[in-house]
């Protein structure tokens, strides 16, 4: 006997937003993205101070952890913290620190606990993304950047094999 | 240029970090959307939803508590039929295509990766005004179907004899 594949229906979608949505000529600088950009922009001191206070959320987890109160290392505030500078530095113009934040989550993702090492690499990850956005190191592009990611990732690399 | 005038369409911003919930703010002002509410959690959500039903839904996946895709079985599990067909963008700072397609397979419009700039969450939000998918009911599936086309995207050489 064989399953039956499910009955599939139909549904008309209802949306009238398409309606409710004009297509205008306009020039570059009024056009949707161009603004939005222009917004961000404007507000962008206002994100860089968050930032500020989203690593310093991070530095404050990172010793937590150091003290030993720690869970499945995806479910804490530091990776949460982590997670979420990931999620919007780039969005900022910090791709710098969303790159390093990427390192971090990649590394505490999928671990359970941190060893000697582990905490190395949390503390060497959360510095780095301290002094990125104090010194405003914004892309990998600056000269600083590009090299001390580098060393980062061999750092890591090297941690995880001893 | 041709852009979108997305003023008269409201939008529900979900996402823990307050910092996040600004900044897609923010690109939605840039955009010129005049009505962008906010909630913290999908509890919180769904009360806003029910209140004042929301033209689009910019949702996280990853929240403490409940999910993202929690919601958004809850929204298309509804009975109430501008829930059930409601738009529903999973934001994410995952990029794995698993993640992208079980997005999909709990019915939502579109998935869009953090970091978010202007250009992507346009691109989404033009897609799910312009191209209303019919929504299929298939077992336990029900979501906007995947099969449309738009052939308004191709802008390149046509290749093939008509």
């Amino acid at each position: 006997m064989t399953d039956r594949p499910p009955t599939v229906r139909i549904h008309r979608n209802p949306s009238s937003l398409k309606d409710r949505v004009r297509v205008i000529d306009v020039p570059e600088e009024r056009t949707a993205v161009y603004r939005a950009e222009k917004a961000l922009a404007e507000a962008s001191a206002e994100f860089v101070k968050w930032q500020a206070d989203m690593v310093q959320i991070l530095a404050q987890e990172a010793k937590r952890i150091e003290r030993g109160e720690h869970a499945p290392m995806s479910d804490t505030p530091l990776f949460r913290a982590a997670f979420n500078i990931q999620g919007q530095a780039d969005s900022i113009g910090f791709g710098s620190v969303g790159h390093v934040a990427k390192l971090l989550c990649d590394y505490l993702d999928g671990q359970t606990e941190l060893t000697a090492n582990g905490l190395s690499i949390v503390h060497q990850c959360v510095e780095t993304i301290g002094a990125m956005n104090r010194e405003d190191v914004r892309t990998l592009e600056h000269p600083v950047a590009g090299p001390l990611v580098e060393a980062l990732k061999i750092f890591i690399e090297k941690k995880q094999v001893a | 240029m041709k852009t979108l005038d997305l003023s008269d369409l409201s939008f529900l911003v979900v996402d823990d970090s307050v910092y996040m919930r600004k900044l897609m703010r923010t690109l939605l002002a840039g955009f010129g959307v005049r009505s962008v509410a906010e909630a913290d959690s999908a509890d919180a959500a769904i009360e806003s939803i029910r209140a004042s039903l929301p033209d689009i839904v910019l949702c996280d996946w990853e929240m403490p508590k409940r999910s993202g895709i929690s919601l958004l079985d809850e929204i298309r599990g509804s009975r109430q039929k501008e829930l059930r067909f409601m738009p529903v963008i999973i934001v994410s700072g995952y990029s794995e295509q698993s993640r992208v397609q079980t997005a999909r397979d709990h019915g939502a419009n579109h998935y869009l990766v953090k970091p978010v700039s202007a250009a992507s969450l346009y691109s989404r939000i033009a897609r799910t005004v312009l191209v209303e998918a019919d929504f299929v009911e298939a077992g336990a599936f029900f979501g906007p179907d995947r099969r449309f086309r738009n052939e308004d995207e191709y802008d390149g050489e046509e290749r093939r004899g008509r």
